[in-house]
């Protein structure tokens, strides 16, 4: 239904797209990820034919998008980022216009508006005007205007963004009714959307496709590296020399304070606990609960066994469980690691300053630690010692736990939002995005800056969003 | 086609949603039935219908200028600005159903403001005056093409911003200048026969007003007023294309 070629787009001399290719077939939903500025946008709305296309090819429906954009848009519902509304109109009137300028014959056309309001729930506000709805039921009139003419592609892009999380599940409910009978694709930057919509993925970043795959596959793949989770009570030492001789174990890691808030696959805040309370109550008394990472040789199950040697040592075993990395953690992983391959590049080109040492993981924050530490004369300590112990973390920890946990110390080196739905939508992306290129050239300047206060600091970061955008 | 009108129509509902169209109809109004009390004035015996609606028709257009500059001045800048112009751009209706479809909704509002003006005439006939048709329809034509200029100027510096006030500023000063380009440079002027005084004197909206009042309206002159309207829609409808990569 959909077939992207090499999709390309210039603005100015820099691609926001580039030799972008990916389908989607009939009735399939699929969600196109990616961080601010990746290019979901000007992908969408070339499909759709409001930006021109620089290189490449689109066809959509069947009809090639540059040289039929009429038959195009007439089997094409567009939900654009910012609802296309007249606020001074009527519910019923303005899908009623809509519906004409999409071609719907004037026979059947009231039922058809009457059919789609009873679809996205809108029947009970049909005569009120647009400008005086609720944000939801705005983004349902949006919703509406893009399936009015039963089209057979449907392009939304970030269709949930803005609403609270009982619009967001009211929108989602209306776009899975929509499934199967339409071929769509929904952008977003709110990763368990993906997991309740969509088919396949399409995962891009820095206008290029990273991925693009079911999501079952996606998680399998994800799941190669396996984790335990274990909370286990008695004392502390005994107990981490005990996992570590235990056979399939390579590694034990005691979280530190941060990994107590964290999102789980269904975009719910888990509740963080005060970091600092907890990593008090373990010096205080060795026998207080202990949590522990473990990384498990793969395609072992050692839970049972596990568990009943601990029991048997005497201790008080409270959970242990796998650890099952979310779409997130997978998103965040290929996009760090995408992030990290462009700047060995530039690295390389620019003769490397420092050895960028670790996985592929942790480099890009490595390298900007070291970077700090080189650059600086005079190190405040407490911030030094925040950077150094970052180096140590895994970096898609980070990143969750900087948006989930506005009390966290770590606040200061990566400025956040400060609600828990900003967060969710900005905590992937916002400081992965920030312009690799400035960092490699001017690594002093850009250090600095992320160190700043946040409200500095978080300027700075919209900023270059804006920049890549 | 039909996309044209049913643009038209969803305009003449938003000209009739806001207040800015009923304020400027009754600033124009005001000003109009002003002018006309004083060509009134000015024949109060006569009574000759003909002379006061000549002079009257041949002065209103600079109101109507100012009054079509300022209701025009929306009609694309803010659907770029609340992104409506996304959703009209990737309907299946094309670039030029738009802008025609947005002028053609101005016509109908400045046809139906100049309706009101019918009721000077029918003041006069009620108290024995004795009308002429022939010029009378002749000045309301040259009205409405003036009107009709000023509006495609309006929608093209409508399509130059997202902000209004940017629009209304160039709208206006353009027409101003247009207007006053004549009697700037004809009347005053004493290099009359220059080639530069002839081609202003040319492009002046002005200078084409009379041949309409007096009731002889010459082809020159409604070539020039259309040529300056197919001019201005058909520089919009290039700039919206140039605009979408925006």
């Amino acid at each position: 239904m959909i077939e992207a070629e090499k999709l390309t787009k210039y603005f100015g001399d820099r691609a926001a797209v580039q030799d972008l290719s990916f389908e989607v077939k009939k009735g399939e939903i699929v969600g196109l990820l990616g961080p601010n500025g990746a290019g979901k946008t000007t992908t969408m709305r070339m499909l759709t034919g409001y930006l021109p296309i620089d290189g490449g090819r689109a066809v959509v429906a069947g009809y090639d998008v540059v040289e039929k954009p009429v038959e195009v848009r007439k089997r094409l519902g567009y939900l654009p980022e910012t609802v296309p509304l007249y606020t001074e109109m009527p519910v019923r009137a303005y899908l009623d216009f809509t519906a004409k300028i999409r071609g719907v014959p004037s026979k059947g056309r009231n039922r058809r508006i009457e059919e789609v309001m009873e679809l996205c729930r809108l029947a009970d506000v049909s005569e009120k005007v647009i400008g005086k709805l609720s944000r939801g039921y705005k983004q349902r009139v949006g919703l509406a205007q893009a399936i009015i003419h039963n089209p057979q592609v449907i392009i939304l892009d970030e269709p949930t963004v803005g609403l609270d999380p009982r619009q967001i599940i009211e929108i989602r409910k209306v776009i899975r009714d929509l499934a199967g009978n339409h071929s769509m694709i929904l952008s977003t930057h709110i990763l368990p959307e993906v997991s309740a919509l969509c088919d396949r993925v399409v995962i891009v970043n820095r206008g290029r496709v990273l991925v693009e795959d079911t999501l079952a596959n996606l998680e399998r793949q994800g799941a190669n590296s396996e984790r335990l989770r274990l909370e286990v009570r008695g004392p502390q030492q005994e107990i981490h020399d005990f996992l570590a001789r235990w056979p399939d174990v390579v590694q034990v890691e005691i979280p530190t304070n941060a990994a107590s808030a964290s999102i789980d696959s269904q975009g719910n805040l888990a509740p963080a606990v005060n970091p600092d309370e907890e990593a008090y109550e373990v010096a205080l008394d060795g026998e207080s609960q202990g949590r522990f990472n473990l990384k498990v040789t793969p395609n072992t199950d050692i839970r049972e066994a596990l568990a009943s040697a601990i029991i048997q040592q005497g201790w008080g075993l409270r959970e242990i469980g796998l650890v099952v990395p979310s779409l997130e953690e997978i998103f965040i992983r290929l996009i760090t690691e995408d992030l990290a391959h462009l700047e060995e590049e530039e690295n390389q080109d620019a003769e490397d300053l420092e050895d960028v040492e670790g996985d592929e993981l942790t480099a890009p924050v490595s390298a900007r630690s070291a970077s700090y530490d080189d650059e600086l004369d005079e190190p405040d300590g407490d911030v030094a010692a925040v950077v150094n112990n970052e180096a140590e973390l895994n970096s898609q920890e980070v990143v969750r736990r900087e948006g989930s946990n506005p009390m966290n110390a770590r606040q200061r080196v990566y400025p956040v939002s400060k609600t828990p739905d900003q967060a969710k939508r900005k905590a992937a992306p916002s400081f992965l995005t920030a312009s690799p290129k400035d960092r490699s050239s001017k690594p002093a300047a850009e250090t600095q800056t992320e160190i700043l206060p946040a409200s500095e600091g978080d300027q700075n970061s919209t900023d270059t969003e804006s920049e890549r955008e | 086609m039909k996309n044209t009108y049913y643009i038209t129509q969803r305009e003449l509902y938003a000209y009739f949603a806001s207040p800015i169209a009923y304020i400027m109809m009754a600033f124009f109004l005001a000003f109009s039935g002003a002018l006309f009390g004083i060509f009134f004035n000015q024949n109060p015996t006569s009574a000759d219908v003909n002379t006061i609606m000549r002079g009257w028709s041949g002065s209103v257009g600079f109101f109507l200028l100012i009054f079509v500059s300022i209701i025009t001045i929306r009609l694309i800048a803010e659907e770029q600005r609340t992104g409506t112009l996304e959703l009209l751009l990737t309907s299946p209706v094309r670039d030029w159903e738009v802008v025609v479809g947005k002028f053609f909704a101005t016509i109908v509002l400045l046809l139906l403001t100049l309706a009101f003006t019918l009721f000077y005439l029918v003041l006069m006939l009620i108290f024995g005056g004795r009308a002429d048709w022939g010029p009378i329809i002749s000045g309301y034509l040259g009205l409405l093409l003036i009107g009709g200029v000023a509006a495609a100027f309006g929608i093209l510096a409508s399509s130059l911003t997202q902000s209004q006030a940017v629009a209304a500023v160039i709208g206006i000063l353009v027409c101003i200048i247009l207007w006053f380009l004549g009697p700037l440079f004809v009347s005053n002027g004493p290099t009359n026969s220059e080639w530069w005084s002839v081609a202003l004197s040319y492009a002046s909206l002005e200078s084409h007003v009379d041949s309409f009042s007096r009731g002889s309206p010459d082809l020159k002159d409604i070539f020039y007023y259309v040529t300056m309207i197919i001019l201005f829609l058909g520089v919009t409808v290039q700039i919206l294309k140039m605009r979408r990569g925006e």
